[in-house]
C-alpha cells in the first residue's frame, strides 16, 4: 500500500490522464438519465459539471467512477478505450470520488480510515508505518491533520480532507468531488477552493459536481452544463460568465404559463413567518432570519438551491423542530413552538417531501393512513373504541373523491403506486380543509396524470381560502402552481416575485446569487 | 369497493397459505431436529414424545402446572409483544417480573394483616403490576428523553432486578431453605379454582387480560397509534401522534403485564419466591410473543405450546433418562425455524429519527 504513495512521490507532479467519455447513454426504465453525453476531462484541470437536480450529473459521475455501466458509449483513458468493471477498476485508472455524504468510520483514526481496504494479501499491518505514510501524503498536499486523530473528533472540513487524502493515498489522479461545498460554511468553501487549486498545481485533475455558480467562477477551468440528461453547454475559462451559465442551466424547459382564471386573494394574512432561524440536526444554522407571509387564497412557491434551509423551514412550521429565534403566526395567533397535533388542530396541514419516511405508514392500510392525522377525539366513540364504520365510510368517500387506485381502503399503502400513495397524503391533508397548507415537492416521483390531479386539488384548496406554501426544487412546479415565488438563499428570503411578471432566469439567478441589484427591479 | 380485483383477494389468500406452509415446514423441521437429537442421545423418539406429553398433561397436577405456566408465559409474551408493536424492544421482561414479584411480596409481608382476602389479593396484584410498569418505565424514560437504547437498558435492569430480589430473599424474608423466601401468609393467596389446588384465578385473569389487550390493540385509538408509531414514527409524528407518550404507554403496559406475572408467581402459584424457579421465562415469553406474531390472542397458544414443552421435558429425565434441556432445544429450533421461514418478521427501528 505504501508502494502507491511512494510511486506518487517519485515525481513531484503526477499527471492525470485525459479522460474522454463519448456518447454515454444510460437509462433507468423509461427515464433516460444520460442521453448521448460526451465530455472530456483534460489533465490538470478543474472541470465543473453543473445542472439542476435530476439533470443527470450523478449518473454520469457514477459511470465515470465505475459504479454504473453505461448502456452505450465508451470511456477512453489517454486514448485507450476501457470499460470500467467497478470503483476499484476506476481507481486503478486513477479515478476516485468523494461522495457528498462522507464514507468514514468515526471510531477509527484518520490513518486507519485512509488505509481501510488497501492491505494486500500477506502484508503486515503496521500502525506506525501506516501513520507515517498517511502523514507524508497529507504533508505533501498541505493538509494539516494528525493521522492518529479519531475521525469522530473532526469537523466537517477535516473529514472532507480525510476523504481527499484517502483518494490521494490510493493513487487517485482524477478526483471527483460531489457537491463538495454543500455542507461547508463560506470560509470553509474558500479554503476548499484553494485546496482544489493546490491539487491542480500538483498535476491532478478535479471534477467538481455542483450547482453553485460562485465556486465555478472562482476555480473552474472548464464548465459543462447538463440539463435533462444532455450536455447543453461546455465552456473554457474566459468563455463563460454567470449570466451564460445560469441561462444554460435553466434554459431547456419552456415556462408553462398557467392558464389561470381570476384569482381572488383575500387580504387576510393567514401565515406570517417573522425572522425565523433554525438549526439542522448537524448543528448548523441553515435557516437564518427568514420571513414570509401567505394570504388566504394565495399559493406561494418557495424556490431555492437544495440545502438552503427549506427542510428546516418545513420542520419548524410542522412543529417537528423548534426555531432558535423568530416567530410563526397563523390567523393572527402566535403558534411558535407548538407541537404538530396542536398546529393541526389550529388548521394547518402538511404534505412532506418524502412520503415514504414522513408521509405514510406504508404497512398500514389506506383507511388507516387517511385517519391517522385526525385528532384522537374524532377517531373514537364515547366508549373509547375506534369508530371503525365511520372511518371506513370517510375513507371510502375520500378514495373515490381523490380517485385513489385501487379503490380499496383496506389495501396496504405499500401496494399502491407512487402517484396513488401521494394522493393518499394529499387526500388526508385536504380532508380537514386546512387554513394553511405547507407542501414540499408534492409531485416528486409521481406520474404526470397524478401530478395534474394533485395540482388541481391544491388549486381548489387555495380557491376556497387556504393559504398554500409550496416548497419545490422544481421551478416548473412552482411556475405551474404559485401566484408568487419567494426565493430562499442561504436561509434568507432573498426575493419575492410575481410568477406572471417574472421569468425563470430571474428566479434562478436569485436562487444561486441571493439578493443583488440586477433583479431588484423585478421585486413584486 | 365491489370493484376490488379478485387478484388481490387471491393474493391475500395465497399470503395466508404461504404462512401456513412455512409454519408447517418450520414445525416439522423442529420435530425432525428433535428426533435426530433424541436418536443421537440413544433414546427412541416415540418414547420420548410420549414421556413429554405425559409429563405435561398426564395428570391433574401436571395439567395444573402447565396451565399456570401458560398463564405466566402469556403475560410475559404480552409484556414483550405490546412494546414490540411500537418497535420498542423490551427484552428485560423477566426483570419486570421479578420486580412485580418483589412488590407483591412486600405488600404481603409488610402490609396490613386484617384485610378481606379479595381486597388483599387485588392490592397485591396492583402492587405487582405497578412495580413491573415502573421498572419498565425507567427504561422508557431513558429511551424517550435521552434516546438510550432500550435493548441494553432493559436487559441490564433485569440483572439489577434479579439481584435485588436475591438480596431481599436472603436477608429480609429468608426461609432458611436457600434462595427462597418465607411463605406468603394465606390471606394473600389467590383463590384456587376448578377444585385443583394448584390452579388459581391467575389463569382466568390472564385470559381476560389477553382479550382486553386484543381489544385495545385492534379496536381502540391506543392500539392504532401504537401500530402507527411502530411502523413509522416520523410519519406518525408529522400526523400529530404523540410519539413519546405512545412509546411510554407501550413500556408501561408491557411492564405491568410482566409485573402481574410476578404477582401470580408468588400469590397464585408458588406462594413464595423461589430464586431460580422463573429464570429464563423472560426469553421464553419473548419467543412466544414472536411465534404469536405479536397478537395478544396469538401469544396464548404459543405460550401453551412452550409450557407443554417446558413442563414435559422435566419428565424426560425421569421417564426416558434424557436431559430436560431437550425441551429448550426444541423451542430454540422452532423459533429459529420460524424466523428463517419468514413467518416471524422483525425489522429494526429506523435509526434516522
Amino acid at each position: 500500500m505504501t508502494i502507491v504513495a511512494a510511486d506518487a512521490a517519485a515525481s513531484d507532479r503526477v499527471l492525470s490522464p485525459r479522460i474522454e467519455m463519448a456518447s454515454i447513454t444510460k437509462a433507468f426504465g423509461s427515464l433516460v438519465a444520460n442521453d448521448e453525453v460526451s465530455i472530456t476531462f483534460e489533465p490538470s484541470q478543474v472541470h465543473a459539471v453543473l445542472g439542476e437536480n435530476g439533470a443527470g450529473k450523478s449518473t454520469l459521475m457514477n459511470i465515470l467512477y465505475g459504479l454504473l455501466a453505461p448502456d452505450s458509449g465508451s470511456l477512453c483513458f489517454d486514448g485507450q478505450q476501457h470499460a470500467l468493471r467497478g470503483p476499484s477498476d476506476a481507481l486503478h485508472h486513477g479515478i476516485g470520488m468523494v461522495h457528498q455524504h462522507f464514507m468514514l468510520v468515526p471510531d477509527l483514526t484518520i490513518a486507519q480510515n485512509v488505509a481501510i481496504g488497501t492491505r494486500q494479501r500477506g502484508e503486515k499491518y503496521n500502525v506506525r508505518h501506516l501513520e507515517a505514510a498517511v502523514g507524508e501524503v497529507a504533508d505533501r498536499y498541505g493538509f494539516e491533520i494528525d493521522p492518529r486523530a479519531y475521525v469522530r473528533d473532526l469537523g466537517i472540513e477535516d473529514r472532507q480532507h480525510v476523504e481527499i487524502i484517502k483518494l490521494l493515498y490510493r493513487g487517485a489522479r482524477t478526483l471527483i468531488l460531489d457537491e463538495p461545498t454543500a455542507a461547508l460554511s463560506d470560509i470553509q468553501v474558500n479554503s476548499l477552493l484553494s485546496t482544489i487549486s493546490g491539487l491542480r498545481e500538483a498535476g491532478h485533475s478535479v471534477v467538481m459536481v455542483t450547482h453553485k455558480l460562485d465556486e465555478v467562477l472562482a476555480v473552474a477551468d472548464r464548465a459543462t452544463v447538463m440539463c435533462a440528461g444532455r450536455v447543453v453547454a461546455s465552456h473554457a475559462r474566459g468563455e463563460f460568465d454567470e449570466e451564460l451559465l445560469t441561462r444554460s442551466m435553466f434554459a431547456d424547459t419552456p415556462v408553462t404559463s398557467r392558464a389561470r382564471g381570476e384569482v381572488r386573494i383575500d387580504a387576510d394574512r393567514r401565515l406570517t413567518v417573522n425572522g425565523l432561524a433554525a438549526r439542522s440536526s448537524d448543528g448548523r444554522e441553515r435557516l437564518k432570519d427568514f420571513s414570509i407571509t401567505v394570504q388566504a387564497g394565495e399559493i406561494v412557491g418557495l424556490a431555492g438551491v437544495a440545502g438552503s434551509g427549506q427542510a428546516e423551514l418545513f420542520d419548524v412550521l410542522a412543529g417537528l423542530a423548534s426555531p432558535s429565534s423568530g416567530s410563526v403566526e397563523v390567523d393572527g395567533r402566535d403558534v411558535t413552538g407548538w407541537n404538530t397535533a396542536r398546529l393541526r388542530q389550529h388548521g394547518l396541514g402538511f404534505i412532506p417531501e418524502d412520503r415514504h419516511s414522513a408521509g405514510l405508514v406504508l404497512e398500514m392500510t389506506v383507511a388507516d393512513n387517511l385517519s391517522v392525522a385526525m385528532p384522537a377525539r374524532a377517531r373514537r366513540n364515547r366508549f373509547g373504541l375506534l369508530r371503525t364504520r365511520a372511518l371506513q365510510l370517510r375513507a371510502e368517500s375520500l378514495v373515490q373523491d381523490f380517485d385513489i387506485r385501487p379503490p380499496d381502503p383496506h389495501q396496504k399503502v405499500l401496494n399502491l403506486s407512487g402517484g396513488n400513495q401521494q394522493k393518499v397524503v394529499v387526500a388526508r391533508e385536504l380532508a380537514s380543509s386546512p387554513g394553511v397548507l405547507i407542501v414540499a415537492s408534492p409531485t416528486r416521483g409521481v406520474d404526470l396524470r397524478a401530478a395534474a390531479a394533485i395540482y388541481e386539488r391544491i388549486e381548489e384548496a387555495a380557491a376556497s381560502g387556504t393559504a398554500v406554501l409550496v416548497m419545490s426544487p422544481d421551478l416548473d412546479e412552482i411556475f405551474r402552481l404559485a401566484h408568487r415565488v419567494v426565493v430562499i438563499h442561504e436561509g434568507h428570503d432573498a426575493a419575492s416575485l410575481d410568477t406572471t411578471a417574472t421569468s425563470r432566469d430571474v428566479v434562478s439567478r436569485a436562487m444561486v446569487r441571493g439578493r443583488s441589484a440586477d433583479y431588484d427591479g423585478g421585486l413584486a | 369497493m365491489s370493484k376490488l380485483p379478485v387478484r388481490q383477494r387471491g393474493a391475500e389468500r395465497s399470503e395466508t397459505l404461504r404462512l401456513a406452509v412455512r409454519t408447517l415446514a418450520a414445525t416439522s423441521g423442529a420435530i425432525l431436529a428433535l428426533a435426530v437429537l433424541l436418536a443421537a442421545l440413544g433414546a427412541s423418539p416415540a418414547t420420548a414424545f410420549n414421556a413429554l406429553l405425559e409429563g405435561a398433561l398426564g395428570s391433574a397436577f401436571s395439567r395444573g402446572q402447565t396451565l399456570m405456566l401458560t398463564a405466566v408465559l402469556t403475560l410475559l409474551a404480552l409484556a414483550a409483544a405490546i412494546p414490540f408493536r411500537a418497535r420498542i424492544w423490551n427484552v428485560g421482561t423477566e426483570g419486570q417480573l421479578y420486580i412485580g414479584a418483589f412488590c407483591a411480596l412486600a405488600v404481603g409481608f409488610e402490609g396490613p394483616t386484617n384485610l378481606p382476602s379479595f381486597v388483599a389479593v387485588l392490592l397485591l396484584c396492583i402492587a405487582g403490576a405497578a412495580g413491573g410498569a415502573g421498572w419498565a418505565l425507567l427504561a422508557g424514560v431513558l429511551r424517550t428523553r435521552l434516546n438510550a437504547n432500550e435493548v441494553i437498558v432493559t436487559l441490564m435492569l433485569q440483572f439489577v432486578a434479579i439481584l435485588l430480589c436475591s438480596w431481599f430473599t436472603l436477608s429480609v424474608w429468608p426461609s432458611g431453605l436457600g434462595l427462597q423466601t418465607q411463605t406468603l401468609p394465606e390471606t394473600w393467596w389467590m383463590p384456587s379454582i376448578f377444585g385443583l389446588p394448584i390452579v388459581t384465578v391467575g389463569a382466568p385473569v390472564t385470559a381476560i387480560i389477553a382479550v382486553a389487550l386484543w381489544v385495545i390493540m385492534s379496536k381502540t385509538n391506543i392500539g392504532f397509534r401504537t401500530d402507527a408509531v411502530g411502523h413509522n414514527s416520523r410519519a406518525s409524528r408529522l400526523s400529530g401522534v404523540a410519539v413519546e407518550r405512545t412509546q411510554l404507554g407501550a413500556f408501561g403496559i408491557g411492564g405491568a403485564c410482566a409485573g402481574l406475572a410476578g404477582a401470580i408467581v408468588v400469590a397464585g402459584w408458588y406462594h413464595e419466591l423461589v430464586g431460580d424457579a422463573v429464570l429464563g421465562f423472560g426469553f421464553l415469553g419473548i419467543a412466544a410473543a414472536l411465534v404469536g406474531r405479536l397478537s395478544p390472542i396469538g401469544v396464548v397458544p404459543a405460550a401453551f405450546l412452550f409450557a407443554v414443552l417446558t413442563n414435559g421435558s422435566n419428565a424426560l429425565q425421569v421417564q426416558a433418562g434424557i436431559s430436560p434441556s431437550v425441551g429448550s432445544v426444541l423451542i430454540g429450533v422452532f423459533v429459529v425455524g420460524l424466523l428463517a421461514a419468514g413467518v416471524i418478521k422483525m425489522s429494526y427501528p429506523e435509526v434516522t429519527e
